[in-house]
């Protein structure tokens, strides 16, 4: 039995109430419904109404925004997946540039550190032996020593905060980049409500 | 929601595609509610597709280029039938094989005949 062309528009009602977005999907699942009405009327000889009712059922429990959700599902399976693995490598490089920048400026630091001290202990040192001026200290090898030392150290300070300077700025941009966007978007998505049907 | 049969879903997952590309290369187009009836038909109706999965299916392979539609208009409404592309006709051949060959693997682990109770 073929269907009259207002039971097709039943049909056609029933698939727009839905909201479908898609519109091959929507002709598909027409067409397939079209052709299970027609089978139980043919073969269990229900009226349209009754036969519709079961088709529904039997082929569309969960209504037919259900095949277009599980059809995104799939298709952009492989795209998450790559999206999530993107978003997780940029959070671990991020904070391995983090930590390895906080090492760096601790480096750093030290450095200063020990430079101040260096300095204490040679003047220290000068004024410990006896028969020195202390205003003779500027002339003392001891003096000339720290001061190349302290030059020396000074540089690798420096080479240690600029490295630590990138690597925080790298963290940063990397965070910004990937983890954080993947991170928000997640979280809208939980957030947002599903679509109400038109 | 995959298939609606006597078989378990977790036996019959993954085998969706290989009956799809199997029928197909044996037709040479079929449309959606004609591959669930076939399939119903050929398996003594021990597996029946559910369009849960069917659907998706197909217009998963389609963007994947292995099937190509064709649109008719059929008492008023259209029908889209699906047929193999070049692509697909290539991947249908070694999908069907690696199937017989797992078929021919679980005879080997199972035995051939049902285990008498």
């Amino acid at each position: 039995m073929r269907l009259s062309q207002s039971q097709q528009q039943v049909l056609q009602h029933y698939m727009n109430s839905h909201g479908m977005q898609n519109q091959s999907l929507k002709s598909d699942l027409l067409d397939h419904l079209s052709c299970k009405v027609e089978e139980l009327m043919d073969e269990e000889k229900l009226g349209f109404e009754e036969a519709l009712e079961r088709a529904q059922i039997q082929s569309m429990p969960n209504g037919p925004q259900e095949f277009e959700r599980d059809l995104k599902l799939l298709t952009t399976q492989k795209s998450t997946i790559m999206i999530r693995k993107i978003a997780f490598l940029g959070g671990y490089v991020s904070a391995l540039c983090l930590c390895l920048s906080i090492l760096f400026f601790a480096l750093s630091s030290f450095e200063n550190k020990k430079n101040a001290l260096r300095m204490n202990s040679a003047q220290m040192e000068y004024e410990l032996q006896e028969n020195n001026h202390p205003t003779a200290f500027h002339n003392h090898p001891i003096y000339k020593n720290m001061v190349a030392q302290s030059a020396e150290s000074a540089i690798v300070a420096y080479r240690q905060y600029s490295r630590a300077e990138k690597l925080l700025m790298a963290s940063i941009f990397l965070l910004v980049t990937t983890f954080l966007p993947y991170l928000f978007f997640a979280g809208y998505r939980k957030q947002s409500p599903e679509v109400e049907p038109i | 929601m995959y298939y609606c049969s006597m078989y378990s879903r977790e036996i019959l997952k993954g085998i969706l595609k290989p009956i799809i590309l199997k029928l197909l290369s044996e037709n040479r187009r079929m449309y959606g509610y004609e591959i669930t009836q076939r399939v119903k038909t050929l398996s003594q109706d021990k597996i029946l597709i559910k369009e849960g999965s069917l659907y998706p299916t197909l217009h998963a392979l389609t963007k994947e280029g292995y099937l190509v539609t064709e649109s008719v208009m059929v008492d008023n409404r259209t029908r889209k039938y699906y047929s193999l592309t070049p692509r697909g006709k290539e991947a249908a051949h070694p999908m069907i094989e690696e199937v017989l060959e797992f078929r021919e693997t679980l005879k080997l682990l199972f035995g051939t005949k049902p285990a008498s109770a």
